[in-house]
Order: structure tokens, then sequence, then C-alpha cells
């Protein structure tokens, strides 16, 4: 009796590492739901800060010129590295108009120059345009003010372009400039996706 | 079973069944990277001291340099790098428009069709800058803060154009575009 016992008790025990064995191969990283935590969006320029899994650093920070004509631009580069299907984060473009007079600005996406692409990267594809959202395309600014445009990255859920470094521009434009020879500036994103 | 052996056996069950639900929390906070983003806060600017040019009446096959007679003169123009690091400066066109016919802008000149070509910083007196309409050609690279770069431009008219044409005023726009130089 004491002998069928143990068999028995042997049994159950085999029968519950198994089902433990499977149950711990089934929730593996690889073949498990994958959680996608969206960041928050951050639009102040701090020099380092950290919000839910997206740290953004600035650099170069040697403060604002005096613009007494024409406009400038700040977050005139952009790095994103590591982006994922289903990230999204913000970065603001600030314009920092001149003292010279009011001007409309209207800002637009375009592909880089083939000769222009930074070493090791492709221009983003144009059918991923969409991924990139600006707050306000239209914007008039008043002599002196400096404005921050928020500018979204949104890499949808089902995207598969991943592993890439791609690059694509965002061109400001003053439309209240007139004659010959008129002045853009334009701000280079370069995205690295994971892998 | 004994009382004992039942309880481990029931602990283990518990145990078992438990333990999917922690390690897909776990899992769950560790599946995705951390992205980071570097931002330039560098201010980039230019300024262009000059904004118009008449060139006046313009025959079939004329060329024309930008400069204050005509000829050739690579200082018709100074751009300036006003902002606070160096700049690459990229530079577009557009066709020319105004009266019954524009002139199309095109690397090589035709029948309504024109040509713009500007100089470059390594060949000062030599006009190899394409300067498109359907994309940009490279003016100068690395033009540091407070640092001018004197620039012009070569002009071909159209090889024919349309009676019409004739005593119209037309214009066109030249856009110069500053990044942020990245090595």
């Amino acid at each position: 009796m004491k002998g069928d016992r143990d068999k028995d008790m042997k049994r159950i025990l085999i029968a519950v590492v198994i089902v433990a064995a499977l149950l711990l191969t089934g929730c593996s990283s690889s073949g498990g739901i994958p959680a996608v935590v969206i960041p928050t969006p951050i639009s102040t320029p701090t020099p380092t800060e950290t919000t839910n899994d997206t740290q953004i650093t600035y650099v170069d920070d040697f403060g604002i010129p005096e613009i007494l004509v024409g406009f400038g631009l700040s977050g005139s580069v952009v790095e994103f590295d590591g982006v994922y299907p289903g990230w999204s984060g913000t970065v603001p473009a600030t314009i920092v108009n001149g003292m010279d007079r009011n001007r409309l600005f209207v800002l637009s996406l375009r592909s880089p120059s083939p000769s222009k692409l930074q070493d090791g990267y492709e221009a983003l594809p144009q059918e991923y345009f969409d991924w990139i959202t600006i707050s306000e395309p239209r914007v008039t600014l008043l002599a002196g003010q400096v404005y921050q445009i928020p500018i979204t990255l949104a890499m949808p859920y089902d995207s598969d372009y991943t592993n890439k470094r791609a690059e694509v521009r965002i061109l400001i434009e003053d439309t209240t400039q007139s004659g010959l020879v008129q002045i853009a500036l334009e701000t280079k994103w370069f995205i690295i996706t994971g892998k | 079973m004994k009382r004992d052996e039942k309880g481990i056996v029931i602990v283990l069950l518990i145990a078992a069944l438990l333990l999917p639900g922690v390690l897909l929390a776990g899992s769950a906070l560790a599946a995705n990277p951390q992205v980071n983003i570097t931002v330039s806060a560098a201010v980039i600017a230019i300024t262009n001291n000059k904004a118009d040019w008449a060139m006046g009446v313009v025959e079939v096959n004329d060329i024309v340099y930008f400069s204050v007679d005509g000829t050739q003169n690579n200082t018709w123009s100074q751009v300036n790098n006003t902002g606070n690091v160096a700049v690459d400066i990229e530079i577009r066109g557009t066709d020319i428009e105004g009266g019954d016919y524009d002139w199309a802008l095109n690397t090589t000149t035709g029948s309504e069709i024109y040509s713009l070509y500007a100089n470059s910083e390594a060949a000062p007196t030599v006009y190899d800058v394409e300067v498109k309409s359907s994309g940009y050609g490279n003016l100068t690279t690395n033009l540091g803060t407070s640092t001018t770069y004197d620039w012009s431009m070569k002009f071909t008219a159209p090889t024919a154009f349309n009676a019409s044409d004739v005593g119209t005023e037309k214009t066109a726009t030249v856009i110069l575009v500053a990044s942020k130089y990245t090595p």
C-alpha cells in the first residue's frame, strides 16, 4: 500500500512539474503578448529627462542668439534611437522669429537629397511620412517671438520597418518673403528603428 | 495519500497556476526597450543680403550673370551664418512665371526652358551648382558661425520662346535652405 502511495505521489509531482514547465515555456518573452507603453509627450526643453521608457537629452545648448533679421530654428537635429512598433514621442521645433517683422511660417516634410543623406542612413520612405504629425503646420509669429511647435513621431503597431536608419527633413518656410532670393530652414530627423 | 502529501501537491498546483501570471507581468514590464531621443538645441539661422534683382530684357540664348552689369561676378550676393552652429546651405529654384507661357527650369535649355547655375565654394568662378526645381543643389557646406559666403548665379535664356512673351515681365524664386552641418 505504501509503495502504491509513493508511486501515486511521484506521478502527481511529475505531472505538476510538466504542467509548470509547459506554462513557463508559454510565457517566455518570445511567445508572450507584447506590452506597449506609450510615453508621455515631451515638449519642455530640459537638459535631460526620462519619461516612461523614453529618455530625451538636449545637447548643443548655446542659448538663443539675438536675431535681428530673418528667423532661426532650434531643435535643428533630432535623433530617435530604438523606435519600435507602437511607440510614439513628441519633440518640439522651436522657431525664433527675428525682430524685424511678423511672419507666417509653413512646415512640411521632405526627403533629403541623395547627396546630402547622412552616412549609413536612407531617406525615410514617403509612405511613412504619415508617421510624423506637425501639430501646427502653419503658424504666424510676431516680431521677436519664440515659439515651440510639437512634432510627433508615431510608429504604427503593425509596421515591419525595423532595424533601419532613416533620415527625413522638416522644412520651415517663411511665406511672407517676396523677391528673388528667399530663405528657409530645416531640421534633420534621424530615426533608428529597433531590431 | 497522506494529508501532508496532499498539502504539498496543493501548494505546488497553486504555485504552478500563479507563476505564469507573475512571469507575464514581468515580461510586460521588460518588453519594450528604452528609446533615446537626442535633440540639438543649437540655433540655425542665415541671412542673405540680396533679395531682389532685375535682370532686364533678355533675348533667346542670352547668358546673364547675376551682377551689377550682367558680367561674371562671383560676389554678387553674400549669405551670412547668424546662428550659433555651422550650417550646410542648399539651393532650389522655380520655373519663371508670367505672361502666357512659363519658362521651365531644367539642366539644359530649350524652347521655353531656361537653366540656372550657382558658383560653388570649391570653385568660386565656376558655375557648377545646378539650381533645380525638383531637388536641391549643394551651395556650400560647413559654413561657420558669423561667417559669410559669396555666391552668384548664371542664367541661360531659352533657345526659343513664344512671340507673346516679348515685353512680358516674368519672375522666379530661388530658395536657400540651411540645415545644421552634421559631419
